[in-house]
Protein backbone atom coordinates (compact mmCIF):
# COMPACT_ATOMS: atom_id res chain seq x y z
CA UNK A 1 0.00 0.00 0.00
CA UNK A 2 1.25 3.47 -0.83
CA UNK A 3 2.21 5.39 2.28
CA UNK A 4 0.78 8.82 2.67
CA UNK A 5 1.88 11.44 5.14
CA UNK A 6 5.31 11.13 6.63
CA UNK A 7 7.34 9.08 9.07
CA UNK A 8 7.25 10.18 12.70
CA UNK A 9 10.36 12.16 13.63
CA UNK A 10 12.96 9.98 15.33
CA UNK A 11 15.00 11.12 18.32
CA UNK A 12 18.53 9.86 18.82
CA UNK A 13 20.07 8.75 22.06
CA UNK A 14 17.20 9.34 24.44
CA UNK A 15 17.95 8.40 28.04
CA UNK A 16 15.37 5.82 29.17
CA UNK A 17 15.80 7.06 32.72
CA UNK A 18 14.64 10.57 31.81
CA UNK A 19 12.59 10.14 28.66
CA UNK A 20 9.17 10.59 30.26
CA UNK A 21 10.12 13.80 32.05
CA UNK A 22 11.75 15.16 28.90
CA UNK A 23 8.85 14.19 26.68
CA UNK A 24 6.17 15.58 28.98
CA UNK A 25 4.50 18.58 27.38
CA UNK A 26 5.80 18.06 23.84
CA UNK A 27 3.27 18.74 21.11
CA UNK A 28 4.52 16.39 18.37
CA UNK A 29 4.98 12.61 18.27
CA UNK A 30 8.49 11.16 18.51
CA UNK A 31 9.93 7.70 17.93
CA UNK A 32 12.73 6.43 20.15
CA UNK A 33 14.55 3.51 18.52
CA UNK A 34 15.99 0.94 20.89
CA UNK A 35 14.87 2.82 23.99
CA UNK A 36 13.93 -0.37 25.87
CA UNK A 37 16.27 -2.92 24.29
CA UNK A 38 17.70 -3.67 27.72
CA UNK A 39 14.38 -4.81 29.23
CA UNK A 40 14.26 -8.57 30.01
CA UNK A 41 11.00 -8.86 28.02
CA UNK A 42 12.64 -7.34 24.96
CA UNK A 43 15.74 -9.52 25.30
CA UNK A 44 13.42 -12.55 25.07
CA UNK A 45 11.36 -11.06 22.25
CA UNK A 46 12.40 -13.60 19.62
CA UNK A 47 11.55 -16.60 21.77
CA UNK A 48 7.81 -16.95 22.49
CA UNK A 49 8.36 -19.81 24.94
CA UNK A 50 10.86 -17.82 26.96
CA UNK A 51 8.48 -14.85 26.96
CA UNK A 52 5.66 -17.01 28.21
CA UNK A 53 7.83 -18.47 30.98
CA UNK A 54 8.97 -15.00 31.99
CA UNK A 55 5.41 -13.63 32.13
CA UNK A 56 4.01 -16.58 34.05
CA UNK A 57 6.86 -16.46 36.55
CA UNK A 58 5.59 -13.00 37.52
CA UNK A 59 1.86 -13.74 37.34
CA UNK A 60 -0.02 -14.10 40.60
CA UNK A 61 -3.31 -15.36 39.15
CA UNK A 62 -5.29 -12.11 39.01
CA UNK A 63 -8.29 -12.31 36.66
CA UNK A 64 -7.92 -10.41 33.39
CA UNK A 65 -10.27 -9.12 30.71
CA UNK A 66 -9.57 -10.24 27.15
CA UNK A 67 -11.20 -9.67 23.76
CA UNK A 68 -11.75 -12.69 21.51
CA UNK A 69 -12.64 -12.18 17.85
CA UNK A 70 -13.57 -14.56 15.06
CA UNK A 71 -11.03 -15.35 12.32
CA UNK A 72 -13.10 -13.59 9.67
CA UNK A 73 -12.49 -10.25 11.49
CA UNK A 74 -8.80 -10.57 10.56
CA UNK A 75 -7.75 -9.00 13.82
CA UNK A 76 -9.92 -5.92 13.46
CA UNK A 77 -11.26 -4.81 16.86
CA UNK A 78 -14.39 -3.17 15.55
CA UNK A 79 -18.17 -3.32 15.11
CA UNK A 80 -20.56 -5.68 13.37
CA UNK A 81 -21.85 -4.74 9.90
CA UNK A 82 -24.47 -2.22 11.01
CA UNK A 83 -22.45 -0.80 13.95
CA UNK A 84 -25.10 -2.03 16.41
CA UNK A 85 -22.71 -4.22 18.41
CA UNK A 86 -19.00 -4.93 18.80
CA UNK A 87 -17.43 -7.65 16.66
CA UNK A 88 -15.62 -9.36 19.53
CA UNK A 89 -16.48 -10.97 22.82
CA UNK A 90 -15.17 -9.69 26.09
CA UNK A 91 -14.22 -12.60 28.34
CA UNK A 92 -13.09 -13.00 31.91
CA UNK A 93 -9.87 -14.92 31.72
CA UNK A 94 -6.44 -15.51 33.17
CA UNK A 95 -3.06 -14.61 31.75
CA UNK A 96 -2.04 -18.26 31.34
CA UNK A 97 -5.26 -18.91 29.41
CA UNK A 98 -4.68 -15.86 27.20
CA UNK A 99 -1.15 -17.05 26.41
CA UNK A 100 -2.27 -20.57 25.61
CA UNK A 101 -5.04 -19.27 23.34
CA UNK A 102 -2.45 -17.16 21.49
CA UNK A 103 -0.23 -20.22 21.14
CA UNK A 104 -3.11 -22.31 19.79
CA UNK A 105 -4.16 -19.53 17.41
CA UNK A 106 -0.68 -19.41 15.89
CA UNK A 107 -1.29 -22.90 14.50
CA UNK A 108 -4.57 -21.83 12.85
CA UNK A 109 -5.16 -20.09 9.55
CA UNK A 110 -7.11 -17.89 9.51
CA UNK A 111 -6.59 -17.37 13.23
CA UNK A 112 -9.00 -16.00 15.82
CA UNK A 113 -8.03 -12.74 17.51
CA UNK A 114 -6.94 -12.75 21.16
CA UNK A 115 -6.30 -9.36 22.66
CA UNK A 116 -5.66 -8.48 26.27
CA UNK A 117 -5.48 -4.71 26.32
CA UNK A 118 -4.55 -2.07 28.84
CA UNK A 119 -3.98 -4.33 31.82
CA UNK A 120 -2.52 -2.43 34.80
CA UNK A 121 0.95 -3.89 35.36
CA UNK A 122 0.67 -3.18 39.09
CA UNK A 123 -2.37 -5.43 39.34
CA UNK A 124 -1.41 -8.21 36.94
CA UNK A 125 2.36 -8.54 36.97
CA UNK A 126 3.62 -6.26 39.74
CA UNK A 127 7.06 -7.93 40.03
CA UNK A 128 7.81 -7.24 36.37
CA UNK A 129 7.42 -3.50 36.49
CA UNK A 130 10.79 -2.41 37.86
CA UNK A 131 12.84 -4.03 35.08
CA UNK A 132 10.32 -3.57 32.25
CA UNK A 133 9.04 0.00 32.42
CA UNK A 134 10.36 3.53 32.28
CA UNK A 135 10.81 5.63 35.42
CA UNK A 136 7.74 7.86 35.75
CA UNK A 137 9.35 10.41 38.11
CA UNK A 138 6.66 12.35 39.95
CA UNK A 139 4.20 12.22 37.05
CA UNK A 140 0.82 10.70 37.90
CA UNK A 141 1.36 7.74 35.59
CA UNK A 142 -0.17 4.35 35.00
CA UNK A 143 1.75 1.53 33.30
CA UNK A 144 -0.22 -0.96 31.19
CA UNK A 145 0.58 -4.17 29.36
CA UNK A 146 -1.04 -5.27 26.09
CA UNK A 147 -0.69 -8.87 24.90
CA UNK A 148 -2.20 -10.42 21.80
CA UNK A 149 -1.78 -11.85 18.35
CA UNK A 150 -2.43 -9.89 15.12
CA UNK A 151 -4.81 -7.03 15.71
CA UNK A 152 -5.81 -3.68 14.31
CA UNK A 153 -7.34 -0.97 16.41
CA UNK A 154 -8.84 1.94 14.47
CA UNK A 155 -7.80 5.52 15.12
CA UNK A 156 -8.95 6.83 18.51
CA UNK A 157 -7.66 9.35 21.03
CA UNK A 158 -6.59 9.05 24.64
CA UNK A 159 -6.87 11.89 27.12
CA UNK A 160 -3.45 11.09 28.54
CA UNK A 161 0.03 11.50 27.12
CA UNK A 162 1.54 8.17 26.19
CA UNK A 163 4.92 6.56 25.71
CA UNK A 164 4.32 3.08 24.28
CA UNK A 165 7.15 0.54 24.16
CA UNK A 166 7.05 -2.48 21.86
CA UNK A 167 8.40 -5.50 23.78
CA UNK A 168 7.62 -8.32 21.36
CA UNK A 169 6.33 -8.47 17.79
CA UNK A 170 6.16 -5.60 15.31
CA UNK A 171 3.64 -2.81 15.62
CA UNK A 172 2.64 -0.08 13.21
CA UNK A 173 1.41 3.22 14.60
CA UNK A 174 -0.45 5.69 12.39
CA UNK A 175 -1.04 9.03 14.04
CA UNK A 176 -3.29 11.92 13.02
CA UNK A 177 -3.25 15.42 14.55
CA UNK A 178 -6.25 16.25 16.78
CA UNK A 179 -7.82 18.51 14.12
CA UNK A 180 -8.27 15.57 11.70
CA UNK A 181 -11.41 14.26 13.42
CA UNK A 182 -13.80 15.21 10.65
CA UNK A 183 -11.66 13.34 8.13
CA UNK A 184 -11.62 10.15 10.18
CA UNK A 185 -15.38 9.44 10.09
CA UNK A 186 -15.74 8.68 13.78
CA UNK A 187 -18.24 6.19 15.14
CA UNK A 188 -20.62 6.39 18.08
CA UNK A 189 -19.50 7.75 21.46
CA UNK A 190 -21.62 5.49 23.64
CA UNK A 191 -20.76 2.14 22.06
CA UNK A 192 -17.00 1.84 21.64
CA UNK A 193 -14.46 -0.98 21.73
CA UNK A 194 -12.44 0.57 24.54
CA UNK A 195 -13.93 3.84 25.77
CA UNK A 196 -13.31 6.35 22.93
CA UNK A 197 -14.96 6.75 19.58
CA UNK A 198 -13.02 5.19 16.71
CA UNK A 199 -12.66 5.82 12.99
CA UNK A 200 -15.05 3.71 10.94
CA UNK A 201 -12.65 3.61 7.97
CA UNK A 202 -10.90 0.28 7.40
CA UNK A 203 -7.30 1.51 7.29
CA UNK A 204 -6.09 -1.54 5.37
CA UNK A 205 -8.67 -1.12 2.63
CA UNK A 206 -10.09 2.40 2.81
CA UNK A 207 -13.30 2.92 0.88
CA UNK A 208 -12.62 6.39 -0.52
CA UNK A 209 -16.06 6.58 -2.10
CA UNK A 210 -17.74 6.33 1.28
CA UNK A 211 -14.97 8.16 3.15
CA UNK A 212 -13.48 10.65 0.67
CA UNK A 213 -12.03 13.00 3.32
CA UNK A 214 -9.98 10.11 4.76
CA UNK A 215 -7.46 10.89 2.02
CA UNK A 216 -6.92 14.30 3.64
CA UNK A 217 -6.38 12.64 7.03
CA UNK A 218 -3.80 10.29 5.46
CA UNK A 219 -1.98 13.22 3.93
CA UNK A 220 -1.56 14.67 7.42
CA UNK A 221 -0.69 11.35 9.07
CA UNK A 222 2.58 10.39 10.68
CA UNK A 223 3.53 6.75 11.02
CA UNK A 224 6.19 4.39 12.25
CA UNK A 225 6.77 0.68 12.34
CA UNK A 226 8.32 -0.37 15.61
CA UNK A 227 10.46 -3.39 16.44
CA UNK A 228 10.94 -4.81 19.93
CA UNK A 229 12.78 -2.24 22.03
CA UNK A 230 11.42 0.76 20.07
CA UNK A 231 9.05 3.30 21.62
CA UNK A 232 6.75 6.06 20.45
CA UNK A 233 5.47 9.17 22.17
CA UNK A 234 1.81 9.78 21.34
CA UNK A 235 0.74 13.20 22.60
CA UNK A 236 -2.59 13.45 24.38
CA UNK A 237 -5.57 13.73 21.96
CA UNK A 238 -3.65 12.63 18.86
CA UNK A 239 -5.68 10.08 16.94
CA UNK A 240 -3.77 6.83 16.72
CA UNK A 241 -4.36 3.62 14.84
CA UNK A 242 -2.39 0.63 16.04
CA UNK A 243 -1.69 -2.55 14.09
CA UNK A 244 -0.02 -5.46 15.87
CA UNK A 245 1.65 -7.33 13.04
CA UNK A 246 3.11 -10.51 14.54
CA UNK A 247 1.76 -13.80 15.90
CA UNK A 248 2.69 -12.75 19.41
CA UNK A 249 2.85 -9.09 20.43
CA UNK A 250 3.55 -7.42 23.75
CA UNK A 251 3.44 -3.70 24.39
CA UNK A 252 3.98 -1.82 27.62
CA UNK A 253 2.80 1.76 27.71
CA UNK A 254 3.00 4.64 30.13
CA UNK A 255 0.06 7.01 30.39
CA UNK A 256 0.20 10.21 32.32
CA UNK A 257 -1.70 13.43 32.70
CA UNK A 258 0.20 16.48 33.81
CA UNK A 259 -2.81 18.34 35.15
CA UNK A 260 -4.00 18.91 38.72
CA UNK A 261 -5.70 15.93 40.32
CA UNK A 262 -8.90 17.91 40.95
CA UNK A 263 -9.59 18.34 37.24
CA UNK A 264 -12.20 15.85 36.01
CA UNK A 265 -12.57 14.17 32.63
CA UNK A 266 -12.82 16.68 29.74
CA UNK A 267 -15.03 14.21 27.87
CA UNK A 268 -17.75 14.87 30.46
CA UNK A 269 -17.92 18.47 29.25
CA UNK A 270 -18.46 17.30 25.68
CA UNK A 271 -21.25 14.98 26.76
CA UNK A 272 -22.88 17.79 28.74
CA UNK A 273 -22.59 20.12 25.76
CA UNK A 274 -24.15 17.57 23.43
CA UNK A 275 -27.10 17.35 25.79
CA UNK A 276 -27.48 21.04 26.64
CA UNK A 277 -25.92 23.18 23.91
CA UNK A 278 -26.26 21.38 20.60
CA UNK A 279 -30.07 21.56 20.62
CA UNK A 280 -30.17 25.35 21.01
CA UNK A 281 -31.10 27.61 18.07
CA UNK A 282 -28.02 28.57 16.06
CA UNK A 283 -27.95 32.21 17.23
CA UNK A 284 -27.91 30.99 20.82
CA UNK A 285 -25.19 28.44 20.08
CA UNK A 286 -23.18 31.24 18.47
CA UNK A 287 -23.53 33.28 21.64
CA UNK A 288 -22.38 30.32 23.72
CA UNK A 289 -19.42 29.89 21.40
CA UNK A 290 -18.41 33.46 22.30
CA UNK A 291 -18.72 32.64 26.00
CA UNK A 292 -16.70 29.44 25.68
CA UNK A 293 -14.02 31.16 23.63
CA UNK A 294 -13.83 33.99 26.12
CA UNK A 295 -13.74 31.94 29.30
CA UNK A 296 -12.36 28.56 28.26
CA UNK A 297 -10.68 28.21 24.89
CA UNK A 298 -9.02 31.53 24.23
CA UNK A 299 -9.35 33.78 27.28
CA UNK A 300 -7.84 37.25 26.75
CA UNK A 301 -4.89 37.84 29.05
CA UNK A 302 -6.52 40.86 30.66
CA UNK A 303 -10.00 39.33 30.62
CA UNK A 304 -10.34 39.31 34.40
CA UNK A 305 -8.38 42.43 35.31
CA UNK A 306 -11.54 44.42 35.94
CA UNK A 307 -12.76 42.01 38.65
CA UNK A 308 -11.06 42.25 42.04
CA UNK A 309 -9.05 39.05 42.59
CA UNK A 310 -11.03 37.94 45.64
CA UNK A 311 -14.29 38.24 43.74
CA UNK A 312 -13.43 36.13 40.71
CA UNK A 313 -15.00 32.91 42.04
CA UNK A 314 -14.96 30.08 39.51
CA UNK A 315 -13.47 32.47 36.92
CA UNK A 316 -10.31 32.82 38.98
CA UNK A 317 -7.59 30.30 39.65
CA UNK A 318 -9.09 27.00 40.69
CA UNK A 319 -7.69 24.77 43.37
CA UNK A 320 -8.86 21.62 45.07
CA UNK A 321 -11.05 23.48 47.57
CA UNK A 322 -12.77 25.81 45.11
CA UNK A 323 -13.47 22.96 42.72
CA UNK A 324 -15.09 20.92 45.49
CA UNK A 325 -17.92 23.43 45.92
CA UNK A 326 -18.60 23.65 42.22
CA UNK A 327 -18.58 19.92 41.73
CA UNK A 328 -21.34 19.55 44.35
CA UNK A 329 -23.39 22.36 42.81
CA UNK A 330 -23.03 20.80 39.37
CA UNK A 331 -23.91 17.34 40.67
CA UNK A 332 -27.08 18.65 42.31
CA UNK A 333 -28.08 20.52 39.17
CA UNK A 334 -27.59 17.41 37.06
CA UNK A 335 -29.90 15.43 39.33
CA UNK A 336 -33.26 16.58 37.96
CA UNK B 1 -42.34 -14.57 44.01
CA UNK B 2 -39.57 -12.17 43.20
CA UNK B 3 -38.54 -10.53 39.96
CA UNK B 4 -35.14 -8.88 40.38
CA UNK B 5 -33.94 -6.57 37.62
CA UNK B 6 -31.30 -3.90 37.26
CA UNK B 7 -32.88 -0.56 38.18
CA UNK B 8 -32.74 2.00 35.39
CA UNK B 9 -34.26 5.41 34.91
CA UNK B 10 -35.80 4.66 31.51
CA UNK B 11 -37.78 1.42 31.98
CA UNK B 12 -38.58 2.35 35.58
CA UNK B 13 -39.14 6.09 35.15
CA UNK B 14 -42.70 5.98 36.50
CA UNK B 15 -42.20 3.53 39.37
CA UNK B 16 -43.15 4.45 42.91
CA UNK B 17 -42.54 2.75 46.23
CA UNK B 18 -45.19 2.66 48.92
CA UNK B 19 -44.28 0.25 51.69
CA UNK B 20 -47.34 -0.96 53.61
CA UNK B 21 -46.47 -2.52 56.91
CA UNK B 22 -49.38 -4.94 57.08
CA UNK B 23 -49.43 -8.70 56.72
CA UNK B 24 -49.51 -9.68 53.05
CA UNK B 25 -47.47 -6.73 51.77
CA UNK B 26 -44.04 -8.27 51.45
CA UNK B 27 -42.81 -8.05 55.02
CA UNK B 28 -44.15 -11.34 56.37
CA UNK B 29 -41.04 -12.81 57.88
CA UNK B 30 -40.10 -13.59 61.46
CA UNK B 31 -36.36 -13.10 60.87
CA UNK B 32 -34.61 -10.00 59.54
CA UNK B 33 -31.01 -10.23 58.53
CA UNK B 34 -28.99 -7.57 60.35
CA UNK B 35 -25.41 -6.43 60.10
CA UNK B 36 -22.71 -5.81 62.68
CA UNK B 37 -22.64 -2.04 62.11
CA UNK B 38 -26.31 -1.63 63.13
CA UNK B 39 -26.35 -3.81 66.25
CA UNK B 40 -25.96 -0.75 68.48
CA UNK B 41 -29.21 0.83 67.35
CA UNK B 42 -31.04 -2.49 67.03
CA UNK B 43 -30.28 -3.84 70.52
CA UNK B 44 -32.86 -1.55 72.07
CA UNK B 45 -35.67 -2.77 69.80
CA UNK B 46 -35.25 -6.40 68.74
CA UNK B 47 -34.10 -9.68 70.27
CA UNK B 48 -30.87 -10.40 68.41
CA UNK B 49 -29.45 -13.84 67.68
CA UNK B 50 -27.32 -15.63 65.16
CA UNK B 51 -28.69 -18.06 62.63
CA UNK B 52 -26.54 -20.47 60.69
CA UNK B 53 -26.39 -19.97 56.95
CA UNK B 54 -26.59 -23.50 55.56
CA UNK B 55 -24.73 -22.56 52.37
CA UNK B 56 -21.78 -20.71 53.83
CA UNK B 57 -21.74 -22.26 57.31
CA UNK B 58 -21.38 -18.77 58.80
CA UNK B 59 -23.36 -17.52 61.77
CA UNK B 60 -25.22 -14.39 60.71
CA UNK B 61 -26.70 -11.83 63.08
CA UNK B 62 -30.49 -11.79 62.91
CA UNK B 63 -33.34 -9.87 64.50
CA UNK B 64 -36.27 -11.98 65.70
CA UNK B 65 -39.56 -10.40 64.58
CA UNK B 66 -42.03 -13.18 65.41
CA UNK B 67 -42.37 -16.78 66.48
CA UNK B 68 -43.60 -18.59 63.39
CA UNK B 69 -42.27 -18.45 59.85
CA UNK B 70 -44.47 -15.63 58.51
CA UNK B 71 -45.23 -13.84 61.78
CA UNK B 72 -43.92 -10.28 61.95
CA UNK B 73 -45.08 -8.69 65.20
CA UNK B 74 -43.61 -5.31 64.24
CA UNK B 75 -46.29 -4.78 61.60
CA UNK B 76 -48.72 -2.59 63.45
CA UNK B 77 -51.70 -0.88 61.80
CA UNK B 78 -49.80 -0.23 58.59
CA UNK B 79 -46.63 1.05 60.19
CA UNK B 80 -43.42 -0.53 61.39
CA UNK B 81 -43.64 -0.33 65.14
CA UNK B 82 -40.06 0.46 66.12
CA UNK B 83 -37.87 3.52 66.15
CA UNK B 84 -35.24 1.87 64.01
CA UNK B 85 -35.79 -0.45 61.09
CA UNK B 86 -33.12 -2.99 60.10
CA UNK B 87 -31.43 -1.96 56.85
CA UNK B 88 -32.50 -5.26 55.27
CA UNK B 89 -36.13 -4.19 55.78
CA UNK B 90 -35.68 -0.51 54.97
CA UNK B 91 -34.03 -1.22 51.59
CA UNK B 92 -37.02 -3.13 50.20
CA UNK B 93 -37.90 -3.39 47.34
CA UNK B 94 -34.33 -2.52 46.34
CA UNK B 95 -31.40 -4.86 46.60
CA UNK B 96 -27.79 -5.05 45.55
CA UNK B 97 -26.83 -6.88 42.41
CA UNK B 98 -23.47 -7.23 40.76
CA UNK B 99 -22.29 -6.40 37.31
CA UNK B 100 -18.95 -7.37 35.86
CA UNK B 101 -17.02 -4.39 34.58
CA UNK B 102 -13.45 -4.17 33.40
CA UNK B 103 -11.48 -1.72 35.53
CA UNK B 104 -7.84 -1.17 34.49
CA UNK B 105 -8.08 -4.39 32.47
CA UNK B 106 -9.27 -6.44 35.45
CA UNK B 107 -12.76 -7.95 35.50
CA UNK B 108 -14.33 -6.54 38.64
CA UNK B 109 -17.69 -7.21 40.27
CA UNK B 110 -19.25 -3.79 40.74
CA UNK B 111 -22.30 -3.47 43.03
CA UNK B 112 -25.36 -2.07 41.25
CA UNK B 113 -28.93 -1.37 42.39
CA UNK B 114 -31.59 -3.94 41.55
CA UNK B 115 -35.31 -3.77 42.23
CA UNK B 116 -37.82 -6.54 42.93
CA UNK B 117 -40.60 -5.58 40.51
CA UNK B 118 -42.95 -8.09 42.16
CA UNK B 119 -42.64 -6.57 45.62
CA UNK B 120 -46.09 -5.41 46.77
CA UNK B 121 -44.76 -1.93 47.56
CA UNK B 122 -43.92 -1.26 43.87
CA UNK B 123 -46.47 0.39 41.60
CA UNK B 124 -46.83 3.28 39.17
CA UNK B 125 -49.56 4.92 41.18
CA UNK B 126 -48.79 5.12 44.87
CA UNK B 127 -45.98 6.27 47.10
CA UNK B 128 -42.63 7.92 46.64
CA UNK B 129 -41.21 8.22 43.13
CA UNK B 130 -37.88 6.54 42.43
CA UNK B 131 -36.84 9.11 39.86
CA UNK B 132 -37.14 12.85 39.32
CA UNK B 133 -39.00 14.04 36.19
CA UNK B 134 -35.85 13.95 34.03
CA UNK B 135 -34.33 10.77 35.39
CA UNK B 136 -32.38 12.07 38.38
CA UNK B 137 -32.50 10.16 41.66
CA UNK B 138 -35.44 11.00 43.92
CA UNK B 139 -34.84 11.93 47.53
CA UNK B 140 -36.00 8.44 48.55
CA UNK B 141 -33.63 6.71 46.15
CA UNK B 142 -30.77 8.94 47.29
CA UNK B 143 -31.59 8.01 50.88
CA UNK B 144 -31.37 4.31 49.97
CA UNK B 145 -27.89 4.57 48.44
CA UNK B 146 -26.03 4.64 51.78
CA UNK B 147 -28.39 1.95 53.14
CA UNK B 148 -27.50 -0.40 50.28
CA UNK B 149 -23.84 0.49 50.66
CA UNK B 150 -23.99 -0.32 54.37
CA UNK B 151 -25.60 -3.68 53.59
CA UNK B 152 -22.91 -4.44 51.02
CA UNK B 153 -20.16 -3.60 53.51
CA UNK B 154 -22.05 -5.41 56.27
CA UNK B 155 -22.14 -8.62 54.23
CA UNK B 156 -18.39 -8.62 53.99
CA UNK B 157 -18.07 -8.15 57.76
CA UNK B 158 -20.09 -11.26 58.62
CA UNK B 159 -17.68 -14.04 57.63
CA UNK B 160 -14.72 -12.76 59.67
CA UNK B 161 -16.97 -12.11 62.69
CA UNK B 162 -18.44 -15.61 62.49
CA UNK B 163 -15.06 -17.27 62.00
CA UNK B 164 -13.58 -15.49 64.99
CA UNK B 165 -16.45 -16.33 67.33
CA UNK B 166 -16.55 -19.94 66.18
CA UNK B 167 -12.78 -20.17 66.60
CA UNK B 168 -13.13 -19.08 70.22
CA UNK B 169 -16.04 -21.49 70.74
CA UNK B 170 -18.28 -18.66 71.85
CA UNK B 171 -21.36 -19.56 69.83
CA UNK B 172 -23.99 -21.86 71.33
CA UNK B 173 -27.41 -22.88 70.17
CA UNK B 174 -30.41 -21.76 72.18
CA UNK B 175 -33.84 -23.27 72.37
CA UNK B 176 -36.60 -20.87 73.42
CA UNK B 177 -39.45 -22.30 75.50
CA UNK B 178 -42.27 -19.80 75.14
CA UNK B 179 -45.64 -19.62 76.80
CA UNK B 180 -48.32 -17.23 75.69
CA UNK B 181 -51.27 -15.72 77.52
CA UNK B 182 -53.81 -17.88 75.73
CA UNK B 183 -52.17 -20.93 77.27
CA UNK B 184 -50.40 -22.02 74.07
CA UNK B 185 -46.70 -22.74 74.13
CA UNK B 186 -43.96 -23.03 71.57
CA UNK B 187 -40.38 -24.22 71.37
CA UNK B 188 -38.24 -22.16 69.00
CA UNK B 189 -35.05 -23.79 67.72
CA UNK B 190 -32.33 -22.89 65.23
CA UNK B 191 -31.16 -19.74 66.99
CA UNK B 192 -27.68 -19.18 68.35
CA UNK B 193 -26.20 -16.73 70.81
CA UNK B 194 -22.96 -16.08 72.68
CA UNK B 195 -22.14 -18.26 75.66
CA UNK B 196 -21.56 -15.78 78.47
CA UNK B 197 -19.61 -18.06 80.77
CA UNK B 198 -17.15 -18.94 77.99
CA UNK B 199 -16.84 -15.26 77.21
CA UNK B 200 -16.08 -14.55 80.87
CA UNK B 201 -13.43 -17.29 80.89
CA UNK B 202 -11.57 -15.99 77.84
CA UNK B 203 -7.88 -15.25 78.47
CA UNK B 204 -6.77 -11.64 78.13
CA UNK B 205 -5.14 -11.93 74.66
CA UNK B 206 -8.32 -13.39 73.17
CA UNK B 207 -10.39 -10.61 74.74
CA UNK B 208 -8.01 -8.05 73.32
CA UNK B 209 -8.39 -9.58 69.86
CA UNK B 210 -12.18 -9.34 70.16
CA UNK B 211 -11.95 -5.79 71.39
CA UNK B 212 -9.55 -4.62 68.67
CA UNK B 213 -11.76 -6.00 65.93
CA UNK B 214 -14.82 -4.35 67.45
CA UNK B 215 -16.38 -7.78 68.06
CA UNK B 216 -16.58 -7.37 71.84
CA UNK B 217 -18.90 -4.45 71.23
CA UNK B 218 -21.05 -6.56 68.88
CA UNK B 219 -21.21 -9.38 71.44
CA UNK B 220 -22.42 -7.06 74.20
CA UNK B 221 -25.02 -5.51 71.92
CA UNK B 222 -26.33 -9.01 71.21
CA UNK B 223 -26.41 -9.90 74.91
CA UNK B 224 -28.00 -6.58 75.84
CA UNK B 225 -30.82 -7.24 73.40
CA UNK B 226 -32.09 -10.31 75.27
CA UNK B 227 -34.74 -8.45 77.36
CA UNK B 228 -36.44 -7.59 74.04
CA UNK B 229 -37.52 -11.22 73.87
CA UNK B 230 -39.94 -10.52 76.74
CA UNK B 231 -41.24 -7.48 74.88
CA UNK B 232 -41.75 -9.56 71.76
CA UNK B 233 -43.72 -12.14 73.77
CA UNK B 234 -45.83 -9.23 75.05
CA UNK B 235 -46.48 -8.14 71.45
CA UNK B 236 -47.62 -11.66 70.67
CA UNK B 237 -49.87 -11.72 73.72
CA UNK B 238 -51.44 -8.40 72.74
CA UNK B 239 -52.04 -9.75 69.24
CA UNK B 240 -53.62 -12.91 70.66
CA UNK B 241 -55.88 -10.91 72.98
CA UNK B 242 -56.90 -8.58 70.17
CA UNK B 243 -57.72 -11.55 67.97
CA UNK B 244 -59.74 -13.17 70.75
CA UNK B 245 -61.79 -10.10 71.57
Amino acid sequence: MTRYGRAIREADGADPGRVLAETNGRAEPVVFRGLCSHWPLVENAADPEALERYLLAHYDGAPVTAFVGEPRNEGRIFYNDDVSALNFQQIRSRLDEVLSRIRQASAQSPAPTIYMGSMALDLCLPGMKAANSLPTHDLAATVRIWIGNRSKVAAHYDVMDNVACVCAGRRRFTLFPPDQLANLYLGPIDLTPAGQQISLVDPDDPDFERFPRYADALARSQWAELEPGDAVYIPSMWWHQVNALSEFNILINHWWRDTPEHMGAPGDVLMHALLNLRGLPKRQRDAWRCLFDHYVFDPPEDGLDHIPENSRGILGESDDDSVRQWRVILRNRLNR
Amino acid sequence: MTNHVLLNNVSHKNLRVNPTYRPGHGFDTNLARVFPHELLVLQNEYPLFFIKNRETGHFEPTALLGFSEHENLYLQDGRWDARYMPHSVERQPLLIGFQEQSLDGMPTQVPVVHIDLDHPSVSESEGMPLFLPHGGESEWLERMTPVLKAIHDGHEAIAPLSQTLVGMELIESVSLDLEFRDGSSQVLKGLYTVNESRLAALPAPALETLHRKGYLHHIYMLLASQPNLETLVERKNRALMAAAS
